[in-house]
């Protein structure tokens, strides 16, 4: 009974960010600390929230990130790396998530490039191994995502991702793995001041607006807040760039089932 | 000075001070050249402050809503406060102004000397000229010297110096109400409850005193419709009378006040009376930073304090401290404990029409002491409240489970911590209460001005279900500060010059039992706004406002239903344009739905048309609405014009049309205000219900007011 229960659990509480699990982006503490409107957000875990931004990488980098769930049974660590070549730059990441009665895989390969001066583009093909215990088995699918950013301006970046759009399904019961897409815009008012905006949806849903502060309050410390809606989560972070190291926090409330607090780490060589 | 150098390193700001004196000679010149301020007889309330009262007539509890809103805001139209000597309490009470921008207009003047005109505002860092427009009619800049500890003079001089002024409001609805009819004396005596003791005359006089900023003195009396006057249970006159005398800035103390009071300590989790901002579309608004004792000049009978208060500063520290005592109307139960009357509710209308309302009236004394010993720095005030009171019967609510942790019993006591702090941009304020032996109340925020185009504020409260705070005014979604958790979300963005943006998102949730809710409950509202102002006299705003609160199922037949979510979404767009430099129209469409599905929807479009002119004593604003909703649930409220002191705020609900004609006339020291407005249904014959129902589809209202400044 308490494994049904927590089973049900993790599916719904997997399910807030994105319905369903599988469509595990976007991570880093960074993304979470602006209430995940990050579609625009060019950094290392563009390797995973929009591979149009790997277009614009320029060094190798290797970075880990780990999500406490609302439950220990929903921890969420990924590590991932990034090395350019190829006129581009190509993505690798691992991720993990659930416990000994539901567990998830996730291997990932991206590749991201400049399409024009102004224009970026990247393309990821995941591969997924579920396995819950019980009578359910296990199951993997093989399916694709990809995006594009574009920095219309020094003040403007508009960023579009689409994940699964074969609309791959799941298991037995050939239940659909999402079909998700993402469209935001990043406006730099200032120097120190970012502001960050993006809808989600999924066909049969409602749309998810979220926004974002980012806001440097030295060279090296950034304060960052954000708000989503459907479900409502308000999100706040602390961030420390270097030119090597990328360090963020992030805390993410929900009203009714509390905290969520991540860790990124990025360095780059 | 992190501060300063924080807008020292600002270039543009660099650069605008620089050329400070250039500026503000041009700024001069243009002052010469253009019509200058309007006399003041025609200052009128800003749009946004207008905005504000249509807010709180939603939330307001009191049908009588001359509160503290209207002495701070007509005070000062009155007598426009100097910005040369203005302190940031002061600055605060015009409701218009940020934590932050009442800090940055601060250092500017202390930096950079006394303004040379309100025009000079837009040049300080979180101020744009939509905001210098918006003070105008509250400030001018005037002598810088300090006129502290100034001597009162003799009684004589006194009185022949100071600002006297006297005001008679009167009028009535124009159709008879039920409670009016007149009924055979058999029946009368049989229902002595049926029909209302007084005349149906609203009668309200106001005796006011004021010498400078160092003393304010006054009488207000009041009748309401229904309220006998000289009679029955009023010998002695009218049914409320308040008093005050307020002495401020003497040798001896800071403020000194006696009679009638308003009491604001921190961020209200203790004691706040009076007027709040609640949410509304000056979304950044909701800082409260003015903790003082005030005169209470308002007709509110029960919300106020009457007895003594004193505040006083040494150095850095300032000490308030106030007693209160008098009797307050109460719900009197039929049982005695321990030969104590028992009660089950204060009331707050104070309406005494009929016997059984002058049964509640005034039958419980209420003693009240409090304290606030506040250290203030520039930078950083922090005070620590305390507040104790004690009623003369026993508080016994109604054994229902909603008020299973609201205060019982005779006394109580709330402590209380608050802060605020400037840090570079930021702004940080909050207060942290303690009902002893029972529950606490956080209130925690962050303001900040992130760059001269985008401000922002994060309002986090989290209210035990078990805090009591009976005299509390804090921030919240529910009626009181208790049961309740949530996250406020404030952004104001100046996009361009003339455009703005501004929106809000509140989120709560409710722990306990809440008010038409029978089970835990959370809720969500925001706002969008795009305000555009392409010139002066000329602006348009598009609103969009929604809500989502849990209620129960109101299904009478098949008994308590689970809770549902009771949407609300608004749309409105308003228009204001000058036809000529005298007359200016509005215009305003609003679309409102309601419950699950849209159950119930309407809409209302209104036409005004203001004439104002500063070389003619007459004045007046006309209004023509037209509404169509389906029922009460879709009403819209919209501001109205009316005499000065006044507010009308009527709820436009069925079908029909509105209509008012508000004209005034000074002659020399003498001002006359004449109202009258009428509302019409198309699809009822008959408009409220009980006493105060009207037999037929219109309700009419007449009203006058004469003000003389002696």
């Amino acid at each position: 009974m308490r494994c049904a229960g927590l089973f049900i659990l993790l599916v719904w509480a997997g399910g807030l960010p994105c319905s369903t699990r599988g469509a595990d982006y976007p991570v880093g503490a960074r993304s979470w600390a602006l209430a995940r409107a990050s579609v625009m957000l060019v950094d290392f875990w563009c390797i995973t929230h929009n591979q149009g931004g790997l277009g614009w990488l320029e060094r190798p980098v290797v970075g880990f990130t780990h999500q406490s769930g609302y439950i220990p049974e929903t921890d969420h660590q990924i590590l991932g790396v990034a090395l350019p070549c190829f006129a581009g730059c190509i993505g690798g990441s691992l991720s993990l998530y659930g416990y000994e009665h539901y567990q998830q895989y996730k291997a990932a390969i991206a590749y991201g490039r400049y399409l024009s001066p102004k224009l970026a583009g990247g393309i990821q093909i995941d591969y997924y191994h579920t396995r819950i215990s019980g009578v359910y088995g296990q199951d993997h699918r093989v399916t694709f995502e990809a995006g594009l950013l574009l920095r219309a301006n020094d003040q403007l970046v508009l960023g579009a991702h689409l994940f699964n759009p074969v609309s791959q399904t799941w298991g037995r019961y050939q239940e659909p793995l999402p079909v998700i897409i993402r469209l935001g815009a990043g406006i730099h008012f200032s120097r120190p001041l970012q502001l960050l905006v993006e809808v989600e949806k999924q066909p049969g849903q409602v749309a998810i607006p979220k926004m974002g502060f980012e806001y440097a309050f030295s060279r090296f410390f950034f304060l960052r807040t954000g708000v989503s809606l459907n479900p409502t989560l308000h999100c706040f972070g602390i961030g420390y760039h270097t030119r090597h190291l990328q360090a963020d926090m992030a805390y993410a409330f929900h009203p009714v089932l509390g905290g969520m607090p991540h860790l990124s780490m990025a360095y780059a060589f | 000075m992190p501060f300063i150098l924080y807008l020292g390193g600002c270039p543009i700001y660099r650069w605008l001070m620089l050329s400070r004196n250039l500026i503000v000679t041009c700024l001069l010149l243009q002052v010469l050249c253009i019509p200058c301020l309007q006399a003041q007889t025609d200052r009128e309330l800003p749009r946004a402050l207008k905005d504000v009262i249509e807010q709180a007539s939603r939330q307001s509890q009191s049908p009588c809503f001359e509160g503290q809103i209207a002495q701070e805001l007509f005070h000062y139209l009155q007598y426009p406060l100097n910005l040369n000597q203005a302190t940031p309490e002061q600055l605060g009470r015009l409701h218009l102004l940020t934590p932050f921008q009442i800090n940055s207009f601060i250092a500017y003047r202390n930096q950079y000397g006394p303004l040379y005109s309100v025009y000079e505002l837009p040049l300080i860092y979180g101020f744009n000229e939509q905001l210098a427009r918006k003070l105008e009619p509250f400030v001018y800049t005037g002598s810088h010297r300090p006129q502290n500890n100034r001597q009162l003079p003799g009684p004589g001089q006194l009185l022949d110096q100071a600002r006297k002024q006297l005001m008679l409001r009167t009028g009535r609805i124009l159709e008879q109400q039920d409670g009016y009819r007149s009924r055979p004396d058999s029946v009368a005596e049989a229902h002595p409850n049926r029909c209302f003791l007084g005349s149906p005359m609203r009668v309200y006089t106001k005796l006011s005193l004021n010498y400078y900023d160092q003393l304010r003195a006054g009488v207000t009396l009041d009748k309401d419709p229904g309220e006998t006057l000289f009679g029955h249970d009023n010998a002695h006159g009218f049914d409320f009378h308040s008093f005050h005398l307020f002495l401020q800035n003497n040798r001896w103390f800071d403020k000194l006040a006696i009679g009638d009071f308003d009491v604001r300590y921190g961020q209200g989790l203790i004691t706040w009376s009076g007027f709040s901002l609640s949410k509304s579309s000056m979304v950044l608004n909701q800082v409260k930073n003015q903790a003082c004792l005030d005169p209470y000049t308002s007709s509110n009978e029960n919300k106020f304090f009457r007895g003594i208060g004193l505040e006083k500063s040494f150095s850095s520290w300032k000490l308030s401290c106030f007693y209160s005592g008098k009797k307050v109307d109460a719900n009197l139960a039929d049982t005695l404990i321990n030969g104590r009357k028992v009660f089950t509710s204060l009331l707050e209308s104070g309406y005494h029409r009929i016997p059984r309302e002058i049964e509640n009236e005034r039958v419980i004394r209420e003693r009240i002491m409090g304290g606030r010993l506040s250290y203030n720095r520039s930078r950083l005030k922090v005070g620590f409240n305390g507040l104790w009171y004690r009623f003369g019967g026993i508080y016994r609510r109604a054994p229902r489970p909603e008020n299973a942790f609201r205060f019982s019993g005779r006394s109580n006591s709330n402590i209380s911590l608050d802060y605020q702090a400037v840090m570079g941009p930021f702004y940080l304020f909050g207060e942290e209460a303690l009902t002893p032996g029972r529950g606490m109340a956080f209130l925690n925020g962050l303001s900040g001005q992130l760059t001269d185009r985008v401000a922002m504020l994060i309002l986090h409260r989290w209210y035990e279900r078990d805090y009591q705070g009976l005299y509390s005014g804090g921030f919240s979604e529910g009626p009181r500060v208790q049961n309740e958790r949530g996250i406020y979300w404030g952004l104001q963005l100046d996009l361009s010059a003339g455009l703005t943006f501004k929106g809000y998102l509140d989120t709560w949730c409710f722990p306990w039992l809440s008010y038409r809710c029978p089970a835990p409950s959370r809720g969500r509202g925001g706002l969008l706004e795009l305000h555009y102002t392409p010139r002066k006299n000329l602006q348009m705003y598009l609103r969009y406002q929604g809500e989502t609160r849990m209620v129960d199922g109101q299904d009478p037949l098949s008994g308590p239903a689970p809770v549902q979510p009771y949407p609300k979404t608004k749309l409105r767009y308003h228009l204001r344009y000058p036809i000529t430099p005298a007359i200016t129209g509005d215009n305003r469409i609003e679309w409102v739905s309601s419950g699950p599905g849209r159950k119930s929807s309407g809409w209302m479009i209104y036409q005004d048309l203001g004439y104002r002119s500063s070389n003619n004593p007459f004045g007046a604003d006309i209004r023509c609405a037209l509404f169509h909703t389906d029922d009460y649930h879709a009403r819209i409220y919209a501001y109205e014009d009316d005499l000065l002191y006044a507010f009308s705020i009527p709820a436009y609900y069925a079908k029909g049309y509105r209509t008012y004609l508000n004209m005034k006339y000074s002659w020399n020291e003498v001002d006359f205000w004449l109202k009258w407005a009428r509302t019409h249904y198309f699809n009822k014959q008959t408009i409220g219900s009980g006493l105060n129902q009207i037999r037929g589809p219109h309700k009419s209202s007449l009203y006058f007011q004469i003000r003389v400044n002696f």
